[in-house]
Order: C-alpha cells, then structure tokens, then sequence
C-alpha cells in the first residue's frame, strides 16, 4: 500500500507505455492467431465448397438451368482443390458501354463545378475514372477484354483464401501486443475472421451476379475498389472496437502504466 | 509487348517493396512507442542561465486571432528581460496592425514588424524578423495557436544540449468539435506527434522541425543563409540543412501547443496539396546531400531518406493503382491473387494518411482518448483524398522546378469565431 | 434472395463505420486534448499546491484552532495545534498544521500532510505522508516520506532516510549517507551532512567566472581528452568521451555513448549524454548534467556555482558521493542515493 502510494503521481502521457512481454506476445500469437490462419490452410477446401454450395442455390434460379455449377481447380496438392462457381458472363453491348461512358464522362466533366475538394467527391471521380477506361475498352477493343466471369470467379476464391490467411495474422501483430485480457483477444481475432468468412461469401454472391447479370463491365471497379481493399475496413473496424474498450478500461488503472 | 509487361509486373513489385518499407517502418515505432523506452526531453531541467528569446508570429490578416495568441504570450513563464514578441504583419489589409500597435504601447517587449514592401510570404517574413531580432533562440508560433505560459521555457531549455540545433513540440488540435473533418485531422495529428515523431526521437533517427511551436538557434540560421523563400515547406528545409550541417531536432513530446486546423474540405485540400509541393521541393533538393552527409549515422540517413519521400509515396501508390489497371486490362489478373498483392493492399491501406491505423489507436491509447478511436474507419475517406491532392501537390514541385516557377505563399484560412475567441483568452 | 444478398453486402459494409458514425453524432470524445494552460515548471509543486489549498480553506473557514473540517482535495480533518509537541509511538491519521515549532518523538506515523509554520524536528525512524515546513526542518536517522518535504529554510537529513517524491528547500538541503531520493531541489544540496558546508576548500583551484566556447573541436568524435589540458571547444562525440585529470573544458561536451571524467576535471558548460555519466572526485561541472542513463558524482563533486540554479537529471538513476554540491536541481525516474 505504501509503495503504492508512493510511485501514485501520474505523469503526464507524453512519456507513458505500457510493460511489453515479448514472450507472451509470441505465445499468443502461437495459440490464437496462427490457428485461425491455419484453419485456411488445412480447410480451404471445406470452406470454398461450401461457399460455393450456398452461391449455387443463390445464384441458380437467376440463370438457365445447368449454367451455374461448382467447378474446382488445384492449389495446394497435399491438402486438395479450391471449388469455384462456373457461371455465364453477362457480355455489355456497344449501347450499354457507350451509355457508361457518356455518364462518367459527364460525371468527370461536371463535378469540379459542384464540388471538387471532399473525399466523397474524390471517390466519385476515381470510380468514374475506372469505369470510364473499363467502358472505353469495350468500346474499342471489346474481344480483346481477357477475362469472363468464371475467371473472375477463380482468381476471386484464390484472393479470398489469402486474405482469410492475412485476417488473423494482421489482426494478431495489431492487437496481442496490448494489455487487454486474452479472451477479449481471442474473440476479437475470432470475430473478425469469422466476419470476413461471411462478408467474403456475400461480396462472392452480389459480384457474380453483378458479372453475370448485368455486366462484365464492372469488373475493373469491383475488383479494384471493393475487392481486397474494403476488407481493411471491417479489420480497422474491429481494430478500433478492441482497443476503444481497453483505453476505456485502463484510462484509470495505473498500475498498467510506465513512465519512461 | 512482353517487355511492357514484365516492366508493368516490376513496377508493381516495386510499388509493394516500398508499401511494406513503410508499413514495416510505422509498426516498429508503434512498438517502440508503446513498450520501448522512451527517451526524456529536456523539460525538467531548471536553469538559471535564461537564453535570450524571439518569438515571431508571422501573421496575414490575422485580427480573428491575434489578440488571443498575444494575451497568452504575455502571460509566459519567462522574464521579459529575456523575451521579445515580434509579430509580423505581412502586407495585411484588415486591423491586424492596428491590434499589433496596440499591443506594443502597452508592452515594451512586444515590437512588432509590419511588412508593406517587398516580398510577401512566411519565408520571407521570418527572415526580415530574424535580422531584426535580438534573442539567441528564435521561437516561431503560427497566429492561430494558444501558446500555454510554461512552453517557452519548455522549447528554450534544450538548448542547453549544444547539438540541438532545432526544437518542435507536440500541436494538439482546438477545434475538433467542429466537423468530421477536424475529428480525422486530430486524429492524424495524435498518430504523428505522440507516436510518430516521438518513436523517432526515441530511436535517434529524425524528428522534423515542423515550422511553428518549435524553435532553432539564431546565429545558425543566419550562418546558413536563412529561410530558402524559393520553397513552400521552409520547416522541412531547415530540418535537413540543419541535419547535414551537424545539427540536431528534437522533438519534446511535452511542449504541447493548441493549433486550429482547417474546417473545411477546400481549405484542407489546399494545405495538404501546399505541403507536398513544399516537401517534394525540399527532397529533390536534399536527398543527395543527405544521402552523402558524413554528419549523420546510416540509420538517420535512411530515417532521413524514409522522411523524405512521404509525400511522394502517395505518388507512388496512385501510379501502382495505374499500373495494376493497365496490368488487369492486359490479363495479368493472376498477379492480383497472390498473397504478395494483398500485402500491398494491406500495406497502402495501413499507411494511409501518413498515420496507419495501429499508430493512430496507439496515439488514443496513450493520450486517455478512447472513444475518438471508433473513428478509424472513417480514415479510409481521408486516405483517397489525400493521395489525390498530395500528388497534385507532387506534380506541382515539378512544374516548380522545370518551369523555375516563382512559389507563392498562402496562409491557411482561420475559423476561429468571436466566441471561441472569449474562450482562446 | 439476391436482393436481400445486396442489402446484406450493404450491411457488412457499412456496420464498421456504424461506431465512428454513433460517436460523431453523441460527440462522446470530441474534445481536444486536455493541455494544462497554467502548467509551469515548478520543483516546489506539491507542497506549493498543497499550502494554498490549506491557506484558503482555512482563510474561508475562519478559525484557526482545535480541529476543523476542510475541503482540500477533498474532505479532510485539520487539527491545529499550538506548539511543539513530542509524540513517541503514535499514529496520527488527520492533516496537523502546527501553529509554531514541532518536535516529534520517534517511531511516529503521519499519514496525511504535516504543516509547520515554525522550525520542525522529525525524530527517528519517522513514517511522513508529506511535510511542508516554513522554518527549518531536521530529520533524523531512518524516517521516511512518502510523498515530499518541503521547507522555506533549510533541510537537514540524518542517514538512512528516504525522501519520498520531492525533497524541496529555499536554503540549502543537506543530506547524509545511505539516504534515497528522487528529485532534489536546494541551494545547495549538499550530501555528507550540514559539516561539508561550511568547509570552504576546494582540491581543485577553479574558480569564479569561466567563459564558455561554443565552437566545436574539429575532431568530429573524439574519444578522450587528455589530463592536464585545457581546451577551449565544445566536445561532441557519438561515441564515449573520457576526460584526463585535472583537464579544463571551457566549451559544452556532449556524447552519445558515456561520460567518464577524472579528478578535478572542471567544464565551463553543459554535460550531455546519452550514456552514463560519472564524474570524478573533486571535479566542477558549472552547467547542468544530463544524462538518459545514470548518474555518478564522486566525493567532492560541484555542479553549478552559487547564485545560480543548475540541474543533475539522470533518467535512469543518480549515485551522489560524500560532499558532493549540487546548486539547484537534482531529478531521476530511476533510483536517487547517497553513498
């Protein structure tokens, strides 16, 4: 109780830390995250199956009979193949492209006149800008476009494993360093893994349709901007959520603080 | 056409060598921040010995916010025998001088400078006020801070330290309630100061003298020819004349300041576009020199170099995006699925706004803010935006320099209203 | 189905956004950082901050006598008592303020903030939560502060002591053997006991005003200087320096690496480093010692000189010799003692 009182003058935050435990770190880096991303390796095929089971069913009252099947390719050979959805593309017509282009010309024309310095707006552009090149090639070299939907939809499921591999790896070297308890820990890396399983499965559904449906036009603007991209926002997300709670919670515990 | 390709596949790999460069770079000073030790400033030495002080105010129309900024200088903790304030008015058309007379009738101390002739500009200014000036160390605030009254004796003491050649301290944003744009501004700033720059200051590495709430020795500025008025980002510059002449920055994470950041989306977009053709300037302008200073260890070289390049880096992940665009139109998609294309979306979504997202959580950690960390999501709007105007900023360095075009100087907006004004004093 | 697939997409989208979009709106933590706008650099702080809350409370209050209920930082019992009193054994659990001088016995236990407007006398092996004193204040063998001990004189402490936080006087602050600290502030502070002050001799013939040169050596990393030599430089090395005996520096010295400094070695200016510096016996230092390591100073080391404040700040830890005189400030993070 003495001792205690006695280094009890808080000191500014400009020179606070916290007591770092490089062992521990490695220890729970050993036991929650790497078995997260081991589940990738060892289960890919388990899981793309069944991702591509629950896309089926989706998908295939959307499309002729026959024309959305689960097809598979090999990866890793020791552990088994990654399935696909093989489905038909939707192929954009000159009018259709045109019309795409028109829109994101005008847009890209007429924005600095309305608004030209918010990030929303910046966003707009960079989007059109991306559609407007993606709508230009069909125009102009439209058998030369290298891709239909079932490549997307290979090269799709290969990127989705490396993120479900990358999830908990990240997450683990952001959040076990701190001081927060180890189940909140472990449920934070659990959640988020969990979440990217289910938000990659749904972006899967939305995005073959998308391709399949309406155009192979959006690929480029799928791909580039809400591909592996927009996956860093649910893991910023959790991020965030996990160590709100711990600053909330060591705010006034001052036994969890070093000065200098 | 192969050979196209293949240069299109390097660039890339190019592009994701650097991210990873950079991402490797902030987490090590997010750990050192958090669990390395930290090295003390100067702040707790007591000395009789006072230095002689200049504070210099640049100021453009500034009647919003001087008076405040002066009623707080008057209030330091210095001896006025040791102090002058010398407020600059730079060509002003509002009552800013008015205000500036006013002070000076009723304080010896203060001797303002007003500029009607000649060139207009913060470079400029300063280097007509250090002539003039008769303090040792010169203090520089912008006219928007609120300076509290220990913080002069905080800047002026590491002077003590006969390296030191130049001193920032931490700004902390005043104005975060106004917008969500000053709520991911402040959030930058704490990522910057209470992780960034410290880390660097920990490590030995290079802390940057950021042109206000900092302070550098007179007679070394004047050996070294003054403020260069040919570029925008004169702090930038100094820090690295300083560096390859010998002399230190450091960083004093306890000298903390308020500052008003913009509140606008036009006017932040301004700013950040002016930093970066400043800051470009000073690095085709000093990374030679740098590389080659026998004044600095290896470490504080590529530290130097790392620093350097910041705001060229955004350049780099726009022209990577181009690259992978014209990659996918060419049907290299295969190349998008590798586990090496996702660290770079990993590492150019982690580095953005010169903050990544652990940095900026460590910073709300330390600093006993937690709810503000539930806005890093919302980085990711800045992260676009900034990397537009930053490369615009680029583009503009080299127009500067092909075109040997003269820069001109523009003040930030201020925002401050008369009733932030009662409460700033 | 797939549209309820798009408004899921939607959904997982948007829902990290959702709790920086929630404290946008509830503006929970939208206040800038909390700066102290009348933080000072004051080594008295505590006991500062401790006499004007009393003065004020018991200025409002009234009267000054018997026992009062006062608002300090918070609710406190304040008794008042008249004069010295000799109290063996004991447990004192409210703030005493003590009207003159105040003796106490020894094995006494104080657990909140003594007040003397008197001189104070702490007997042995006391237990002091903090004390602040306008007299002069004798400390003798083995008490201990928790917090900090302030006087307007003098202080002058037996050995074995521990100085809690903050020992702070206007006079000079003696302190014998075997005693720890923190941070120190005294002019001067004096270890060794109150006799080393009045001895005026000095091993080493420097004295009054030495001009400082700021120029630096041109050797860029020196490693030593030689003894006997008297150099007109300021010393900055990346590595470690040693000074020779009796060596005269009229500049600054800085290193990255440590200090190490011989016999009556005297330095006009400052001592920097980012090592440990030690400082041999009977050497002057006339600047302020800075070190992020430790800090040595043997038998008869002076830093500073008289009217002036100067600073020993060791990060890591501070080691003062017998007779050692440190005009000003002493400070460390780490472990303060008296050999």
């Amino acid at each position: 109780m003495v001792k205690e009182l006695k280094s009890n003058i808080l000191y500014h935050r400009s020179y606070r830390k916290l007591q770092g435990r490089l062992k521990s770190f490695l220890l729970q880096f050993l036991l929650f995250a790497v078995p997260l991303s081991a589940i990738t390796i060892f289960f890919y095929p388990q899981i793309t199956h069944t991702i591509c089971q629950i896309t089926e069913n989706i998908l295939a009252p959307i499309f002729l009979e026959g024309e959305v099947k689960i097809a598979e390719i090999e990866y890793i050979n020791a552990i088994g193949n990654i399935s696909f959805i093989q489905l038909p593309s939707n192929f954009p017509t000159f009018a259709f492209s045109m019309i795409n282009a028109i829109v994101c010309l005008a847009i890209l024309i007429l924005i600095p006149y309305v608004e030209n310095s918010k990030p929303a707006v910046i966003l707009v552009i960079i989007i059109s800008s991306i559609q407007f090149i993606s709508a230009l090639f069909f125009l102009i070299f439209p058998l030369l476009f290298p891709y239909q939907a079932v490549d997307y939809s290979r090269l799709y499921m290969i990127q989705q494993i490396s993120i479900w591999f990358f999830v908990p790896i990240l997450m683990g070297l952001a959040v076990l360093p701190l001081p927060s308890s180890l189940e909140s820990k472990f449920f934070t890396l659990a959640i988020t893994y969990i979440y990217s399983l289910i938000f990659g499965t749904v972006r899967y559904v939305v995005f073959l349709f998308i391709l399949g449906r309406i155009s192979l036009l959006y690929m480029a603007v799928l791909f580039f901007l809400l591909g592996p991209l927009i996956d860093f926002v649910y893991i910023v997300g959790a991020y965030s959520i996990h160590v709100t709670r711990l600053a909330n919670k060591i705010k006034g515990d001052f036994s969890l603080w070093k000065w200098q | 056409m192969e050979m196209a390709v293949s240069i299109l596949k390097a660039y890339l790999l190019f592009t994701i060598a650097v991210m990873l460069v950079y991402m490797f770079r902030h987490f090590i000073f997010t750990l050192n921040r958090l669990f390395g030790e930290q090295r003390i400033y100067y702040h707790d030495i007591i000395d009789s010995d006072l230095k002689t002080i200049s504070v210099l105010i640049p100021m453009h129309n500034e009647e919003k916010v001087a008076a405040c900024i002066l009623d707080r200088l008057i209030k330091a903790d210095y001896s006025h025998d040791k102090l002058e304030i010398i407020p600059i008015n730079d060509f002003s058309d509002d009552t800013t001088k008015e205000i500036l007379d006013d002070y000076a009738a009723r304080y010896p101390f203060i001797r303002p400078l007003h500029r009607t002739e000649g060139e207009r500009g913060k470079p400029v200014a300063l280097n007509d006020a250090i002539d003039k000036a008769i303090g040792e160390i010169i203090i520089v605030f912008d006219a928007d801070y609120l300076p509290p009254p220990g913080i002069i004796k905080n800047i002026a003491v590491c002077f003590n330290d006969p390296e030191a050649g130049a001193v920032m301290g931490r700004v902390i944003p005043v104005n975060t309630q106004e917008n969500i744009l000053t709520r991911l501004l402040d959030l930058e700033r704490a990522g910057g100061y209470q992780v960034d720059q410290q880390a660097r200051y920990n490590l030995r590495l290079i802390p940057q003298y950021g042109g206000t709430v900092g302070g550098f020795r007179k007679n070394l500025i004047v050996d070294l020819g003054y403020f260069d008025t040919s570029l925008l980002a004169e702090d930038t510059e100094l820090t690295y004349r300083f560096l390859i002449n010998g002399w230190k920055v450091l960083y004093a994470n306890r000298a903390e300041c308020y500052e008003e950041l913009p509140e606008k989306w036009s006017v932040r977009s301004r700013q950040i576009r002016r930093w970066s053709r400043g800051h470009n300037g000073v690095m085709f302008r000093y990374i030679i020199s740098l590389l080659k200073s026998s004044c600095l260890s290896l470490r504080e070289r590529l530290d130097g170099m790392l620093l350097l390049l910041i705001y060229f880096i955004p350049v780099i992940l726009l022209t990577g995006l181009c690259d992978s665009l014209i990659l996918f139109f060419l049907g290299e998609m295969e190349i998008f699925a590798g586990i090496y294309f996702l660290i770079f979306i990993g590492a150019y979504n982690t580095f953005g706004n010169f903050a990544p997202f652990y940095q900026v959580g460590t910073a709300c950690l330390l600093d006993g803010a937690p709810q503000r960390i539930l806005l890093l999501p919302c980085l990711i709007f800045n992260f676009f935006f900034n990397m537009w105007y930053i490369t615009r900023g680029f583009v503009d360095s080299i127009v500067d320099i092909i075109t040997l075009r003269k820069t001109n100087w523009h003040k930030t907006e201020r925002f401050r209203t008369a009733a932030r004004r009662e409460s700033a004093s | 189905m797939m549209a309820l697939c798009f408004i899921l997409f939607g959904l997982l989208f948007i829902l990290p956004f959702v709790p920086g979009i929630c404290e946008i709106r509830k503006k929970e933590d939208a206040e800038p950082l909390f700066i102290d706008m009348e933080y000072r650099k004051d080594p008295c702080y505590f006991s500062r901050s401790f006499k004007n809350k009393l003065t004020e409370s018991i200025n409002s209050d009234g009267k000054l006598e018997g026992i009062l209920s006062l608002n300090l930082s918070k609710e406190e019992t304040v008794e008042i008592i008249e004069n010295a009193s000799t109290l063996e054994q004991s447990s004192i659990k409210n703030v005493c303020y003590f009207k003159g001088n105040f003796n106490s016995g020894s094995n006494v236990s104080f657990e909140k903030e003594v007040y003397v407007r008197g001189n104070a006398c702490i007997g042995e092996s006391n237990q002091l939560y903090a004390l602040a004193c306008e007299g002069d204040v004798s400390v003798l063998k083995g008490t201990r502060f928790l917090r900090w001990i302030d006087s307007e004189g003098s202080i002058n402490v037996g050995e074995q002591c521990d100085l809690g936080v903050s020992a702070t006087c206007t006079g000079s602050l003696s302190i014998a053997s075997n005693c720890s600290f923190k941070r120190l502030y005294g002019f001067p502070v004096v270890t060794g006991g109150a006799s080393v002050l009045s001895s005026e001799e000095k091993y080493c013939s420097n004295k009054g005003e030495i001009p400082i040169f700021e120029v630096r050596c041109n050797d860029r990393n020196p490693l030593n200087i030689p003894p006997n030599s008297c150099e007109d430089y300021t010393y900055i090395t990346s590595r470690s320096l040693t000074i020779g005996d009796n060596a005269l520096v009229r500049g600054h010295v800085k290193a990255l690496g440590d200090i190490v400094t011989g016999e009556c070695v005297t330095i006009a200016g400052n001592l920097f480093a980012e090592g440990d510096i030690h400082i041999g016996a009977h050497s002057n230092i006339r600047g302020t010692v800075f070190s992020q390591g430790r800090i040595i100073l043997d038998q008869g080391v002076t830093i500073g000189s008289k009217g002036k404040v100067k600073s020993v700040i060791g990060k890591q830890g501070i080691i003062l010799g017998y007779g050692v005189q440190v005009f000003g400030y002493v400070m460390t993070e780490g472990e303060g003692c008296i050999t």
